[in-house]
C-alpha cells in the first residue's frame, strides 16, 4: 500500500523554531515507579529528527511505560522528557499537537463508523475544513478498509480496528508517531503493509517514529537506530549495524539474547 | 473550549449503544403497556362498580314500610333482587349457607322486624347490610353495599317528605355549601378534598421527575466513562490535542444530552401511562364525575420561581453528571459501574422520596437544611414549594452549597482527569481488591 500525498497541512499552534530542533525526543534520568515497583531506573536517550527509533526488550522490561509518559499519559517520579524542546509534564498540550500516539490495546469506539471516527479525529487536529477531508481521505487509504470504513467499528475484526488505529495515527501527518506494538494483532500481510506505511511516511514526510515491538525482524526491518530495555534500564543503545557488529552478531534477536544475558 | 467533535462523538456513541438505547425504549414501552393494563382492569372494575348488584334480601319484617321499600329496590334497574325467605330469629350462621347458595351474590341485606314501625314513629331504623367480599380494588361489594344503603335512606326520605308534606331536597341536603379553596395564592373553586387531591398529586410526581432524570444523568454519565476504559478508548482519547478539561466537558455535555433524551423517554412513558388511565377511567364513569374529578387547580409557577428551579436543577444534574464520571473513572468496565451505582442511586432516591411524600417544612431544623442543601432533593423542593405556596426567599440561600458541593465534585473530576490517576486508578483498585481477597 503506498501513499501518495499533495499537500501537507501544518499542525496549528506550534512555532518553526521548534520544529528546527533535531533531537525530537530527549530523555533524561527517568525514573517512574508504580508504589513499590520502580518500572523505570533512571534511563536516558534521544530520538533525532526523521529517524524511526525502536525500543526493544522483554515483557515487562519498561517499553511501554516510557511511551506513555512521552505521550502525556504517564507523569514521570524523577528526570526530564521533552518533545520538541516542549516539556511533557510541564507542556503537556504542547506536546499533544505534534504527536500521535498509538496505543498497544487500543480500543476504538464500537457504535460509530469507521468514516466517523477518522473524521472525529481529524477535526481535533485541524480547523480548516479542507484539511479536515484530506486526512480523512488520506486515513481512508491508509486503513484501506473498503467500504466497509462506513460500518460501525463494532462489526470489524482486530486487524481492521488495528488498521483503522494505524489510519488514525498517520492521517494528520504527526511530527512525531508514538507506535506501541504497531502490528500487534495483524497478520503477515497486514503487519508487512503497516511497516512499508510507517517507513514511507516516515522518509517521505519527515515523520519521527519512536516505537515498542517485540517482534525483533520488525524492528530490523523498520528502525534506524534501536534502545534495548531490560528491567528498567537501557542495556544498549545505537545505530543496528554497530551494534550487531560490537557483539559480532548477524541479527537483532542474537543481539537481544546476547545483551541482555549480559 | 469545548471540543464539539469529541461532543457529537459521544452522543452518537451513546445513542447507538444498545446496552443505553434499550432500557430508553424499553422504559418508554413498559409504562404505557401497563397503562393499558392497569387501565383494562381499572376499566372492568370500574364498570362492574357501577353495574347492577347483585343483591340478596331478608325481610324479617314484613311491614308495608318494608316491602314498599323493596319493591322499589327491584323496579329501579340498579340491583338484581333475590328475595330469600328466611322464619325465626336471624343467626349468623344463615349469612355462611346463603353465600355457599347463590354464588353470585355479591350483597346481603337483612331488613329486621321493627324496621317499618320505627320509621312510623319517626324514628332511626335498622337494617344489616352484608358485603360479600370476593375480591380487592376499586368496584368490590363494599362500593356496592354503601350503594344499597344509599338507596334504602333516599326511599325513606321519600317516604316521610310525603307524609309529613315537605319538600324531599331539603331533608337530603339541608344545607348547600359552596367550597373555595385558597391555595397557591389562588382561589380555586370547588371541593378543598379534590383540589387537595389535585395538587397533592402533582406535588408528588414532579418531585419523582426530577429523580427520573437525576438518576438516568448519573448512571449515563458512569456508563459513558466506564465504556471508555472496558473499551480501551482512553488512551487515545487522552493523547489527542484536546484539553483535558475539554474531554471533560465533553463528556459531561454529551451525557447530559444523551441523559435528557432518555428523560424524555421515560417522561413520554409515564405520561402514556397516566393518560391511558385516565382514559379508561373517562369511558367507565360518567362525564359530570369526571368534570369533577378533573376541574384543575392550574397552578402557576412564576417566570422568577421558575428560573430558580432551572438554576438548582442544572447544579443536581452537572453534579449527578461529574458523580457519575467520577465513578466511571473508578470502574473498569460497565458491570463495575453498575454495581457501584446501585447504592448511589439509593442515596439519591431516599432523600427525593422524603420531598415527594413528606412535607420537609414540619421536619427538625437540621434535616430540614440537610435535604435542602442536597443537590438532587433541592429542585424537587422548590417545585414543590412552588407549586403549594412559593420559594422562600429564605431558601435562595441553600443553592449556595449546592453550587459548592457541585464545585468541588467538578474539581475532583478534574483533578482525575489532568492527572496520570485516570489511567492508573482502576488498575491500583483493582490491585488493592485482589490484596484483600
Amino acid at each position: 500500500m503506498y501513499v501518495i500525498l499533495s499537500r501537507i497541512p501544518n499542525v496549528p499552534g506550534i512555532g518553526v523554531g521548534n520544529m528546527d530542533i533535531e533531537e525530537v525526543v530527549v530523555v533524561r534520568d527517568l525514573v517512574k515507579k508504580f508504589g513499590s515497583v520502580e518500572a523505570l531506573r533512571g534511563i536516558s536517550f534521544s530520538v533525532e529528527k526523521g529517524e524511526v527509533f525502536g525500543l526493544v526488550g522483554p515483557n515487562g522490561a519498561g517499553k511501554t511505560t516510557t511511551l506513555r509518559i512521552i505521550a502525556t499519559l504517564l507523569t514521570p517520579t524523577s528526570g526530564e522528557v521533552r518533545v520538541f524542546g516542549f516539556n511533557v509534564v510541564k507542556e503537556p498540550s504542547k506536546v499533544r499537537e505534534l504527536l500521535a500516539y498509538l496505543p498497544e490495546e487500543a480500543g476504538c469506539y464500537r457504535n460509530i463508523t469507521g468514516i466517523e471516527f477518522l473524521r472525529m479525529v481529524a477535526k481535533l487536529y485541524y480547523k480548516n475544513r479542507r484539511d479536515v477531508e484530506e486526512a480523512v481521505e488520506l486515513g481512508i487509504k491508509i486503513a484501506n478498509l473498503g467500504d466497509r470504513i462506513y460500518d460501525k467499528i463494532k462489526t470489524y475484526s482486530k486487524g481492521m480496528k488495528r488498521r483503522l488505529q494505524v489510519a488514525r495515527v498517520l492521517m494528520v501527518r504527526p511530527k512525531l508517531a508514538v507506535l506501541d506494538e504497531p502490528t500487534a494483532g495483524l497478520d503477515v500481510s497486514q503487519a508487512l503493509s503497516v511497516r512499508r506505511l510507517i517507513t514511507e511516511f516516515s522518509r517521505n514526510y519527515g515523520i519521527t517514529v519512536i516505537m515498542s515491538s517485540h517482534i525483533m525482524s520488525e524492528v530490523e526491518k523498520v528502525c534506524n537506530r534501536i534502545a534495548i530495555l531490560n528491567k528498567g534500564t537501557i542495556v544498549e543503545c545505537g545505530y543496528l549495524d554497530e551494534l550487531k557488529s560490537k557483539y559480532g552478531v548477524t541479527d537483532l534477536e542474537d543481539l537481544f539474547i546476547r545483551v541482555v544475558k549480559s | 473550549m469545548i471540543p464539539l467533535p469529541l461532543v457529537e462523538k459521544e452522543v452518537k456513541d451513546l445513542l447507538r449503544d444498545p446496552r443505553i438505547l434499550i432500557p430508553f425504549v424499553i422504559s418508554a414501552l413498559i409504562l404505557p403497556v401497563m397503562g393499558l393494563l392497569v387501565g383494562h382492569f381499572m376499566q372492568e372494575r370500574v364498570s362492574e362498580a357501577v353495574s347492577a348488584v347483585n343483591l340478596g334480601i331478608v325481610d324479617l319484617d314484613r311491614s308495608s314500610i318494608s316491602r314498599l321499600i323493596i319493591s322499589k329496590i327491584k323496579s329501579c334497574g340498579q340491583f338484581k333482587v333475590v328475595e330469600l325467605d328466611y322464619s325465626g330469629e336471624f343467626e349468623l350462621g344463615y349469612v355462611h349457607e346463603v353465600v355457599k347458595k347463590y354464588k353470585d351474590l355479591e350483597v346481603l341485606v337483612i331488613i329486621p322486624k321493627g324496621f317499618g314501625s320505627s320509621i312510623e314513629k319517626l324514628m332511626p331504623s335498622n337494617m344489616v347490610v352484608v358485603p360479600i367480599v370476593k375480591s380487592v380494588g376499586p368496584g368490590t361489594s363494599a362500593g356496592k353495599a354503601s350503594r344499597v344503603s344509599e338507596f334504602v335512606k333516599n326511599c325513606i326520605i321519600d317516604y316521610l317528605s310525603t307524609k309529613l308534606n315537605v319538600n324531599p331536597d331539603v331533608i337530603r341536603n339541608p344545607l348547600v355549601t359552596q367550597y373555595m379553596t385558597y391555595v397557591a395564592g389562588k382561589i380555586v373553586m370547588g371541593h378543598p378534598g379534590l383540589v387537595l387531591a389535585s395538587i397533592s398529586m402533582i406535588s408528588t410526581m414532579m418531585p419523582m421527575v426530577i429523580l427520573i432524570v437525576a438518576i438516568t444523568t448519573a448512571q449515563m454519565s458512569a456508563t459513558s466513562m466506564a465504556v471508555e476504559n472496558e473499551e480501551r478508548t482512553l488512551e487515545t482519547l487522552l493523547t489527542l490535542p484536546v484539553s483535558r478539561i475539554g474531554i471533560l466537558m465533553s463528556k459531561l455535555i454529551g451525557s447530559f444530552v444523551v441523559s435528557l433524551l432518555g428523560s424524555a423517554f421515560n417522561l413520554l412513558g409515564l405520561y402514556l401511562y397516566m393518560t391511558l388511565i385516565m382514559r379508561s377511567f373517562e369511558r367507565a364513569v360518567s362525564p359530570v364525575v369526571m368534570q369533577k374529578i378533573g376541574g384543575g387547580v392550574g397552578i402557576d409557577i412564576s417566570p422568577a420561581e421558575f428560573i430558580i428551579i432551572g438554576i438548582s436543577l442544572l447544579l443536581s444534574l452537572f453534579f449527578l453528571s461529574a458523580l457519575g464520571i467520577v465513578i466511571g473513572a473508578l470502574s473498569s468496565d460497565v458491570r463495575i459501574s453498575s454495581t457501584i451505582m446501585g447504592p448511589i442511586t439509593m442515596a439519591i432516591i431516599i432523600p427525593g422520596y422524603i420531598v415527594a411524600f413528606m412535607d420537609v417544612s414540619k421536619m427538625p431544623l437540621h434535616l430540614q437544611i440537610l435535604i435542602k442543601a442536597l443537590p438532587v432533593a433541592q429542585p424537587a423542593i422548590f417545585v414543590k414549594e412552588a407549586l403549594i405556596k412559593e420559594i422562600l426567599l429564605s431558601d435562595l440561600i441553600f443553592l449556595a452549597p449546592s453550587l459548592l458541593l457541585t464545585f468541588i465534585m467538578l474539581i475532583i473530576v478534574s483533578r482525575i482527569f489532568a492527572t496520570e490517576k485516570i489511567i492508573t486508578i482502576q488498575k491500583s483498585i483493582e490491585a488493592k481488591i485482589r490484596r484483600k481477597r
